[in-house]
């Protein structure tokens, strides 16, 4: 759950409260969900912003509440969303008169099965439900969990910008004459110009706050900011932005109202204003970064944990050349505001200027783990082939999220489905059981101890992988049609391309490109447990099946010899290809299965991706022993990176190892290194030296996390977490993990800032 | 090739991605084998031929799954108060490898591992697309004493002539080796200890004669040189050294530059691991403050071209 950072939050439901009645009148007045979202969103906004925040330039700040209308889940929730547990806590442990506590009954009972996870949970198709049937991952070990959102949005603020809001009126109140000459959604475009009434309300809501507090205000340099502020907002009401200040305040009003989590090409969309701005000595470079870091703040204030993508550079921007001027802006912005938030993203390419590359690579070398580097020239290549979209549309890709990619204002590719690979190898093992809560899932096959080769064990495994596969594709496009039936998302659908000349909404036919993503993992330990399979028992025949059943069943306990061989089998991420080859096997077999199932499920494409958060860790609680020596719910690999302690050849071989994957059968794959900040103190041409090596050799991807005492310290109390950390001192390299604890304290001591 | 008619040699350790050991990034291997025994050693598995077991106390979970298998006695594990410790015996061990096939910490491990040519070429393929990014890199020989392994580096520098090659030796071998190997060695990292002869003897093990011949050959016969210099407060940081320094570096200004290794005490947690306390020697490490004294001593002695490692 976020924890928007506001002043003063709330401190009862009673914006929950009124928001439940604002809805229950809605639905007995209305029937089309235009009509209904609007009253919804009017119940939301102003009440749920917070004041301007001294430290602000920019205005809009928001606490989505307990009960509202979302997105997804880092938006307070998914469409007409509860958070259950909330109210049960303020029923329990809050305080209120009777009126209030009542309400609150009436509020959990009512949203309680109309809530839109519910609903569409609930109407899943009997066909996927023996396989997808609970999104409870946290609690059960599901093979498969549906995830239950629209995640993605790049709005079109290049649009949003250049023609306003008044703008965006004009074109909306065009197509819906268009809409009543040709019997269209009248009612939509209705619904749509009242919105962007409310936008323009919201900006004249904080127009006067910022106008208040500079009436108050005793510091001149503040009461000039407020008074800026109030000013920028007047204007944006009625007319396009003229400034750098005022394209990013109506960019942030439109897209907090969304609400929206992505913020897409700041390089492109603000460019343009930047340059004029400083041409024409209205700002100077250093009140450009303040304004940018202010936004930047703002973005982190979500606390959405994922997301906040700003993504600069790279091929397909309209305005190339200011996009590198602003750039530069936004990379110190993003250097100086050392928060989780925003994803800062930069696209680089061979034609990317070498001081935008050079301040990108000092904002690493400091620590900040952003930029999050992508390399264009694999992956737009790479796109056009797994999405078979022509070029153009590929230089418009953008990496959401923990890294799915979609194309700026054209596609939503939400990743509506996880899936465990390693889960279902443990099912395969056993033909479908699962002891920890004695489920029988998937096809019907014979368990391992009854399989003659390999070969025929892995046909059974990828069986099963199909199944699940089949059902999250079906689920995908299930869940858009149910959705886009209740929540037209009308600020989405308005900045997509095509909705509006459609006039239809984002997931009810308005998207241009509908396309869904399955999010995997596991894969590097399943690649790892069939390498030992294949080694163990069916090449050098070491032990027998059921020997291997009994010993995982018991954790290894009192097996430690079984373990260690099966730990000694080839590993991903030390260029050996014999484990290596399965592992792009399974990859390449996963990914085309996945591609595959788009025709018949109607999405223009439906990707893999193995991307970067928690729930590696999350997802191997309820996965047990598993046969490349993983103890039971220990975490697994993260994304395309090693097993943690299994990479024993070094940076190289593992650099070696994760270049095996294709870039053009999936929608995202992410790639993590750790550099300590003394070898890029002092060896910083070598360190890029080994990442242009990646890159020149197909790297698609990078986060690369640079590390200093604190990291140091955490490596000396968890060491099974660090066991690649190399550090290098006098002459000498060494795991800093091997090392001897004072040795270490003095290491660490070393370490500066 | 088969492996019996390929030359072998015993390697303790391959570190890739070396940024410190010659230009370039860099693959160092490290060779057993030394004939020098100085007492600073931070590699002191390294200086015998054996395979040797490597203990690690950090990474034991106490399973006593070692003790369980070890015919000979090596790992005990007795009661401390109210601990369990494991002790190992390294002199009864005779590296037969049990132990290590059911260590799943890895805690226990045996250390020097036989390599063919071809199975050492194998392995540097992993690095060789990292050898060309920005300044060129390469292999570099090192251990224990690579010159021990003459005949191996010769082999396998005939099968990858095109790969950069750094030889980091003590100088202490044949001139006949150095002859040999001299064609094939782009840099040589070679360290110059102590100056004076019977104190290169105490710390060293042998007198320094034949090490200065050897400079002084590969020097006229034009080899690439680096000098590395290991300083030990107490033992080397001396007068009479740091102008013995300075003359070699007048005497063969072609000498690139000299490199000061100041002595810490990484090499102290392999005391313990392998066994090798009655051997063993502790100095004081060095603050910033004396290193940078030394440095402002060699730039009064008129050395410009001397850096830290």
């Amino acid at each position: 759950m976020n924890k928007f950072k506001v002043h003063n939050k709330r401190k009862n439901l009673q914006f929950e409260i009124d928001f439940t009645k604002s809805y229950r009148i809605a639905i007995q007045n209305f029937t089309h969900p235009a009509q209904i979202e609007l009253a919804c969103m009017k119940a939301q906004y102003p009440a749920i912003f917070h004041p301007i925040q001294q430290e602000d330039l920019l205005a809009g700040r928001v606490q989505m509440g307990i009960v509202g209308l979302g997105i997804q889940h880092q938006t307070g929730g998914f469409g007409f969303y509860m958070n259950e547990e909330e109210v049960v806590k303020e029923l329990e442990f809050g305080s209120g008169d009777a009126q209030y506590r009542e309400d609150l009954h009436d509020m959990l009972t009512f949203w309680k099965g109309r809530n839109t996870t519910t609903v569409v949970l609930n109407n899943t198709p009997e066909n996927i439900r023996p396989l997808i049937f609970s999104d409870n991952w946290r609690g059960l070990p599901l093979p498969a969990s549906p995830i239950l959102r629209m995640a993605g949005a790049f709005l079109d603020f290049d649009k949003l910008v250049k023609i306003g809001l008044p703008g965006l009126q004009q074109e909306v109140a065009a197509f819906r004459q268009k809409a009543i000459e040709t019997n269209g959604d009248v009612i939509l475009f209705d619904c749509m110009l009242e919105l962007l009434t409310l936008v323009q309300d919201m900006c004249h809501y904080y127009a006067k706050q910022a106008k208040n507090l500079a009436d108050s205000e005793t510091n001149p340099v503040r009461k000039q900011q407020l008074t800026n502020m109030h000013v920028a907002l007047e204007h944006i009401r009625d007319h396009a932005p003229r400034t750098m200040a005022e394209g990013l305040q109506l960019v942030w009003i439109y897209g907090l109202m969304t609400p929206a989590i992505e913020y897409g090409r700041l390089d492109e969309y603000i460019g343009d204003l930047y340059v004029s701005d400083i041409e024409e000595g209205r700002l100077t470079e250093d009140e450009a970064v303040e304004l940018t870091k202010s936004f930047f703040r703002l973005i982190d204030h979500l606390d959405c944990e994922t997301d906040g993508r700003i993504i600069v550079g790279g091929y397909g921007r309209r305005n190339p050349e200011n996009a590198d001027r602003m750039c530069l802006v936004a990379i110190e912005a993003c250097r100086q505001v050392k928060e989780v938030l925003p994803q800062f993203t930069l696209r680089f390419n061979k034609d990317t200027p070498a001081k935008v590359w050079q301040a990108s690579q000092r904002c690493i070398e400091e620590g900040r783990t952003y930029p999050l580097l992508y390399n264009d020239d694999v992956l737009v290549p790479g796109v056009m082939e797994a999405f078979s979209v022509d070029r153009q549309r590929a230089e418009t890709y953008m990496p959401l999220g923990c890294g799915e990619i979609e194309f700026d204002h054209y596609s939503i590719g939400s990743p509506n489905g996880s899936m465990n690979t390693l889960k279902i190898l443990e099912l395969a093992m056993r033909g479908g059981y699962e002891p920890m809560t004695q489920w029988t899932l998937g096809p019907k096959t014979k368990p391992l101890s009854e399989c003659h080769s390999f070969e025929e064990f892995l046909s059974y495994y990828k069986q099963h992988l199909t199944a699940y596969i089949e059902a999250q594709a079906d689920f995908e496009a299930y869940e858009y049609e149910i959705t886009g039936k209740i929540h037209p998302f009308m600020m989405v659908t308005m900045l997509y391309d095509g909705c509006i000349e459609k006039g239809k909404a984002i997931f009810d036919g308005g998207c241009a490109y509908l396309a869904g993503t399955l999010e995997l993992y596991g894969n590097v330990n399943a690649a790892n447990s069939l390498a030992a399979i294949k080694k163990c028992i069916f090449d050098e025949k070491k032990f027998s099946c059921e020997e291997l059943e009994s010993a995982l069943r018991n954790n290894f306990f009192g097996k430690e010899p079984l373990r260690k061989a099966l730990m000694d089998a080839p590993k991903y991420g030390n260029d050996d290809d014999y484990v290596d080859s399965i592992f792009v096997d399974l990859h390449n077999f996963l990914s085309e299965t996945i591609r595959k199932q788009a025709p018949r499920v109607g999405l223009a494409s439906y990707l893999a991706v193995t991307i970067n958060n928690a729930q590696n860790t999350t997802l191997g609680r309820w996965v047990g022993a598993t046969p490349d020596g993983r103890k039971s719910g220990m975490p697994m690999a993260n994304a395309n990176n090693p097993a943690p302690g299994t990479d024993k050849r070094g940076l190289t071989a593992m650099i070696n190892s994760i270049l095996k994957p294709s870039h053009a059968n999936h929608a995202g794959m992410v790639s993590n290194f750790r550099f300590t900040r003394e070898n890029f103190n002092n060896s910083r041409e070598k360190m890029w030296g080994i990442m242009n090596s990646y890159f020149n050799r197909g790297g698609a991807h990078a986060m690369i996390s640079v590390v200093g005492s604190e990291e140091l310290k955490n490596a000396m109390e968890r060491p099974q977490d660090y066991g690649d950390l190399i550090v290098r001192v006098g002459g000498f390299s060494a795991r800093f993990v091997d090392l001897k604890k004072d040795v270490q304290m003095e290491i660490y001591n070393r370490v500066t800032y | 090739m088969s492996r019996t008619s390929e030359p072998i040699a015993t390697i303790f350790d391959i570190q890739r991605c070396a940024l410190h050991d010659g230009p370039g990034i860099r693959t160092n291997v490290f060779f057993t084998g030394c004939p020098l025994r100085c007492v600073w050693c931070h590699n002191p598995e390294s200086q015998g031929f054996d395979t040797s077991l490597s203990y690690k106390a950090q990474l034991c979970r106490g399973c006593q799954g070692c003790a369980a298998v070890c015919e000979r006695g090596v790992h005990t594990f007795v009661h401390d108060g109210s601990k369990v410790v494991h002790k190992v015996d390294h002199n009864k061990c005779n590296a037969c490898g049990k132990c290590v096939s059911v260590c799943c910490y890895g805690a226990i491990e045996l250390v020097n591992k036989q390599y063919s040519v071809s199975e050492l070429i194998k392995e540097i393929n992993i690095d060789i697309p990292f050898y060309s990014e920005g300044e060129k890199g390469g292999v570099t020989f090192t251990g224990g004493e690579p010159m021990l392994h003459v005949g191996f580096i010769k082999a396998f520098a005939d099968q990858a002539p095109d790969l950069h090659l750094c030889m980091e030796t003590c100088g202490y071998a044949s001139k006949d080796d150095f002859l040999r190997i001299l064609p094939n060695i782009d840099l040589f990292l070679f360290d110059y200890k102590i100056t004076d002869r019977q104190k290169h003897r105490i710390y060293c093990g042998t007198d320094n004669d034949k090490i200065l011949e050897n400079l002084d050959f590969l020097y006229q016969n034009g080899a690439e040189i680096i000098l590395r210099l290991p300083i030990i407060p107490s033992v080397n940081d001396d007068e009479e050294h740091f102008a013995g320094i300075a003359d070699i570096l007048r005497r063969y200004p072609r000498i690139d530059h000299a490199q000061i290794m100041p002595y810490h005490t990484l090499g102290d947690e392999k005391v313990d691991r392998f066994g090798l306390s009655n051997k063993h020697r502790s100095f004081e490490t060095p603050s910033k403050e004396m290193v940078d004294q030394w440095l402002v001593r060699f730039s009064d002695l008129g050395v410009k071209n001397i850096w830290l490692s």
